[in-house]
């Protein structure tokens, strides 16, 4: 026990001065533990701060009561009450209303929220900024949103309607005036408008049920016993919580979101982790394999292996907690300082310790178990090591048969299930064939990195010897540069997987409303002329291709009553009753140019008539039985008529036009309506737009054109484009923090690499290679394992994103279309470029700043 | 043999003496280590010159400033003070730019430890001088080189599959290949065996008669040493003495003096007379 202690201080002091030593070693990997855990550790701060903001909100109404009574039955809440104030200990009970009215003043008339305006001071959790509270009967309180949006003041006098009773009555209605404006509502409930009312005054609206009744403890009072006792006095009609209980039960009824949103938090989080633990990893086999012969003469004076491996996990121990101390100052910073820039602090940052503690935790824990396979390795090295030369590189050590074997297996199996899962539709089967082929390739890499390497170092031999000689370190040892690469590859995959999945889907739904409405832009109001300007203003609109000015005019629609139809024949008044006689309708022509705006459904207008023309008409007049197609219709307008074909075409189909327009060719709707103005303008969106700029340009063309709307495929897309662009935007920002630990870790293996080869990048020196050459080869090759990685990357977030999409668009059984963002992946490339150069500066930096003759010095 | 010669003199700054053309030299060196008390004079005034076409031994024992006097003369270190040329070129200005072409162009290198690029093969060792200049390979002279030191059918191999006499040989390959004015060579054969060394040595001798080389080679070893036309003793940064083309029981003796008397700035011009 005691040789233990004595055993384990010995490991503490030898790691510890082996990394005081050199700290420089250190530091890259320290770095991706801060990194990772920094990241993790603002997570948790983040999400704590904002569900206590949450919580706040929820129960600001009776955060300042004691016990909080949830009525279950629907007894009059004036009932419960006064049985409430009769429970000893219960100093007061003040129902919390929460109910819908009807408002009608002067100048507008809504719903409204009305709550309880309360006595107790304890209980008022928004504060007056004008007038006063109500005092006595018919007064009322609004919040600021309120006012300003039912356009009232102080002292005006309005009417409020309440809900209808069971018995068809009139309902009850009561006049009310302003008195006071409070603060806008915090509450979770809030943007609805608010007002606020005596208790007393909601029976006289007919409303008898409050959703919580917030009781005050008479002083001296536990609110825990307290609660207790109402839920004995009171019985089964209510359920009794203390106020933390309340929230507590409020929250968890609420935290569906937040609960996904620390789920999906806790993914990225362990990406980050994985991909540090690979940097962890290679750092430490690294620093063992420059080690060997100090090992090798600990071996050689009687240390254990159990020893020389302790030592090293001592060592990973250090570190791991020095990174994981630091991540946890910067995770708490960052977060404590993010959740108040997002406005989500209004429980105050909550910084939960004993979570935050577990992460730091999990970070030494982290470090230890990436070290362990490495300080494993170390063991077998033979005391004898320490007496022979460093060991020449001969050749690269071959690939294990095990990894081999393991490696093409899991590709194999996980393909095949992943082809199947994408076959079939199956996200099931589709995403563990996925994570199976990933580790799979993961174990490749040290197999077809090398070859990689050497194919795209072709390029560097551009830059002569120095290029050469990069590429010839840079697959000197396979594994190292499988491992630096590998933690780019997962960062990179990700991020393109993302970014394909969401460009996929984002196509394949904008070719699906592409379908469904054959026009991208339709303005149309009721009839009435559309403005020249508002016409020239669509058609310039940014990033229209093409738009057509319709010609169109108020009709009345009559179907002949011989049509042979099974509801045809009924009078009616509207269309579910299966007919549209005497329905006023919209009767516009297809443009000269409909072709440019129109994805087909106009064919049944081509080759009609003038003696039988044909009339594209809404497809529910069909499916109602009021029009048959291939009959007659006829249509007039100002006493003229004309009878059409009927029929439905794709453009009425897809219910892009307002509901009761018919289309005529240009020729039949100059025989009705001689020079009809123009009613509605079609448009059709360039195929790179941005559908949701461009539709802000056109709504802001018609915000003061009343009546006249905004509709057509574009609508879809550009609240779509919105969506995934913010998903894809934070999820990638989110990865991009696994890629710069995987930065980290190609300036870390330079780093080291140079520190190895010390001689060596002397030798070159002493033999003629100037110090910007030696720079350049470094530089080359950082870029060169950046490049490899995020190549190896792209192909595999380029296939994994094209297999999910594929899988979730085959299981909604819908058409996928494979879209490449190349603008973000050629981004990536340049990004990986750059940074695998910035790696590579200080690393270089140490290089050429040593003298050759000193590191040629025997040593 | 064993006469005695002092024809090296040390008063000028040129790269001839006497008419001598001089592929190396050096006037007053002086190469300080640290500073204050701690301070070491690894080489404390040293002026020596290496004419074209001879093979000079610097023998000395462990400490005796042989290796950094190496160093300063192929421009691999600094001086604290003093003047160095190389084939008439004073050196101890040049920039580092300037210093890393004068070395690649026109200085050969062969160390204890073979020293070649693990990750290229010998043949690519053998011209990567040549590379980093971005010369052309005369083929003719490198197979007839290559041929020389009996290593063509090893050139494909990278120097680990290599045995110490093999590297040894394509680290001598890539000295010669550029034609540099002057070789040095620091304990060529410290890592051979016997045989192995007496062959190397015999050859970088014939390559000095016969193909006119200048090579310098730091030594301990009085076998070595012998193989060379000349013999310079260090002894604490300190020329301790000459010998013209010593035996190495004349050297073996000398050695033994200097170590008997103590050096300190003492000369054994007169060894074995």
């Amino acid at each position: 026990m005691r040789g233990q202690t004595r055993g384990l201080t010995r490991s503490l002091r030898a790691a510890w001065s082996r990394i005081a030593e050199r700290p420089a070693r250190i530091v890259a990997t320290v770095m991706a533990i801060t990194i990772g855990i920094g990241f993790a550790c603002a997570t948790v701060v983040f999400t704590a701060t904002f569900q206590a903001d949450f919580a706040a909100r929820l129960s600001v109404e009776y955060s300042g009561a004691d016990v909080v009574v949830t009525p279950t039955t629907d007894e009059p809440v004036e009932s419960l009450v006064s049985r409430l104030d009769a429970v000893p200990g219960v100093a007061a009970a003040v129902p919390l209303y929460s109910s819908g009215v009807e408002y009608t003043a002067a100048a507008s008339h809504n719903y409204l929220s009305l709550r309880t305006s309360v006595s107790e001071p304890r209980l008022r959790w928004t504060t007056l900024t004008a007038g006063n509270w109500p005092s006595v009967p018919n007064q009322i309180v609004l919040d600021q949103h309120t006012a300003t949006a039912a356009n009232l003041t102080i002292g005006e006098t309005f009417t409020l309607t309440g809900p209808s009773g069971p018995d068809h009555a009139a309902p009850p209605t009561a006049r009310v005036t302003v008195v006071g404006i409070t603060q806008t509502s915090t509450s979770p409930y809030g943007g609805q408008l608010t007002g606020f009312l005596l208790p007393q005054e909601f029976s006289a609206l007919g409303i008898t049920y409050a959703p919580q009744i917030a009781v005050l403890a008479e002083p001296g009072a536990d609110a825990a016993s307290l609660a207790a006792t109402v839920g004995e006095r009171i019985g089964s009609g209510v359920i009794s919580r203390t106020v933390a209980e309340q929230a507590q039960h409020d929250v968890a009824a609420f935290t569906g979101q937040t609960a996904a949103l620390t789920t999906v938090l806790l993914g990225f989080e362990a990406i980050a982790l994985v991909v540090a633990g690979i940097v962890i990893a290679t750092t430490f086999t690294i620093l063992l394999a420059q080690r060997r012969r100090q090992i090798a003469l600990l071996r050689l004076v009687g240390a254990t292996t159990a020893q020389v491996r302790r030592d090293v996990i001592v060592e990973a121990m250090i570190i791991g907690g020095i990174g994981s101390a630091l991540g946890a100052a910067l995770g708490i910073g960052v977060g404590s300082i993010a959740a108040p820039a997002a406005g989500l602090a209004g429980g105050g940052t909550v910084i939960p310790a004993v979570t935050v503690a577990v992460v730091a935790l999990v970070g030494v824990a982290l470090t230890v178990g990436a070290a362990w396979l490495p300080a494993s390795r170390a063991m077998g090295i033979p005391p004898l090591a320490a007496l022979r030369p460093v060991p020449e590189q001969t050749h690269a050590r071959g690939v294990g048969r095990v990894r081999l074997t393991l490696g093409i297996s899991l590709l194999l199996v996980g393909g095949a299930l992943l082809a199947g899962g994408v076959y079939l539709g199956d996200l099931i089967v589709a995403m563990p064939g996925g994570a199976i082929s990933a580790v799979g390739v993961l174990l490749l890499t040290r197999s077809f990195l090398p070859p990689l390497l050497r194919l795209i170092g072709g390029i560097d031999r551009a830059a002569g010897v120095p290029g050469r000689l990069a590429v010839l370190n840079a697959v000197r040892n396979p594994g190292r540069a499988a491992a630096t690469s590998a933690a780019l590859v997962v960062g990179v995959a990700l991020i393109v997987m993302l970014q394909v999945a969401a460009a996929s889907v984002g196509a394949s739904i904008d070719k699906a409303s592409a379908d469904r409405y054959p026009v991208d832009v339709v303005v149309a109001g009721d009839g009435s002329p559309l403005p020249a300007a508002l016409v020239d203003g669509v058609r310039d609109a940014k990033g229209m291709a093409a738009a057509a000015a319709v010609h169109g005019a108020r009709a009345t629609a009559t179907v002949a009553s011989s049509v042979e139809s099974s509801g045809a024949q009924a009078k009616g008044v509207g269309p579910e009753s299966g007919s549209v006689d005497g329905d006023p309708v919209v009767v516009v022509a297809a443009p000269p140019n409909a072709h440019d705006v129109v994805r087909g459904g106009l064919a049944a207008l081509d080759g009609e008539t003038p003696s039988a023309p044909t009339a594209l008409v809404p497809p529910w007049w069909v499916g109602s039985g009021a029009a048959k197609i291939g009959g007659t219709i006829t249509l007039s307008v100002d006493g003229r008529a004309q009878q059409f074909t009927v029929a439905v075409g794709r453009l009425t189909d897809a219910g892009v036009l307002a509901g009761s327009t018919v289309v005529v060719t240009q020729a039949a709707l100059d025989r009705l309506a001689p020079a009809a103005p123009v009613v509605t303008v079609w448009g059709e969106l360039a195929a790179d737009a941005d559908a949701s700029a461009t539709m802000a340009e056109v709504n802001r063309l018609v915000a003061d054109q009343p009546g006249v709307q905004v509709t057509g495929a574009a609508t879809d897309r550009a609240a779509l484009q919105s969506v995934l662009g913010t998903v894809t935007a934070v999820a990638t920002g989110l990865l991009a923090v696994a890629v710069v630990i995987a930065i980290v870790g190609i300036g870390n293996t330079i780093g080291l690499s140079v520190v190895e080869r010390t001689r060596e990048s002397a030798l070159l020196r002493a033999l003629g290679l100037r110090r910007g050459q030696l720079r350049l080869m470094l530089l080359l090759e950082a870029m060169l394992l950046a490049v490899v990685g995020t190549v190896v990357g792209l192909l595999l977030g380029l296939a994994y994103g094209w297999a999910g999409a594929a899988a979730t668009f085959n299981e909604i059984g819908r058409d996928l279309v494979l879209s490449v963002p190349w603008g973000i992946v050629g981004l990536l490339l340049v990004i990986a470029v750059a940074a695998g150069a910035l790696a590579a500066v200080l690393p270089a930096r140490r290089a050429v700043r040593v003298m050759p003759a000193q590191a040629l010095a025997e040593e | 043999m064993n006469q005695i010669t002092s024809q090296v003199r040390h008063d000028r700054r040129s790269d001839t003496h006497d008419g001598i053309e001089m592929a190396s030299a050096a006037t007053d060196l002086v190469k300080v280590y640290g500073s204050g008390a701690t301070a070491v004079r690894a080489v404390d005034g040293i002026s020596v010159g290496f004419a074209r076409g001879t093979f000079t031994a610097i023998m000395g024992a462990s400490g005796s400033g042989k290796s950094t006097l190496m160093h300063c003369l192929a421009g691999l270190d600094s001086p604290t003070s003093g003047s160095i040329t190389v084939g008439g070129t004073e050196i101890t200005a040049l920039r580092d730019r300037d210093l890393t072409v004068l070395r690649r162009d026109r200085i050969g290198f062969v160390f204890q430890s073979f020293n070649l690029l693990p990750t290229l093969t010998a043949g690519q060792n053998i011209t990567l001088p040549l590379d980093l200049a971005g010369r052309a390979v005369d083929d003719a002279v490198f197979n007839a080189l290559v041929a020389s030191l009996g290593i063509t059918h090893r050139l494909r191999h990278l120097p680990g599959e290599l045995s110490g006499g093999e590297q040894q040989r394509v680290a001598i390959a890539r000295a010669l290949i550029g034609s540099p004015d002057v070789v040095f060579a620091d304990e060529p054969t410290g890592q051979l065996d016997s045989a192995t060394g007496h062959g190397l040595l015999a050859y970088l001798r014939s390559s000095v008669r016969e193909l006119g080389r200048t090579v310098v080679m730091v030594t301990h070893d009085p076998i070595a040493a012998a193989y060379a036309d000349r013999a310079v003793l260090l002894a604490d940064g300190r020329i301790a003495g000459e010998l013209a083309k010593p035996s190495a029981a004349d050297l073996l003796a000398a050695m033994a003096q200097l170590n008997t008397t103590g050096a300190a700035g003492r000369r054994v011009d007169t060894v074995g007379a």
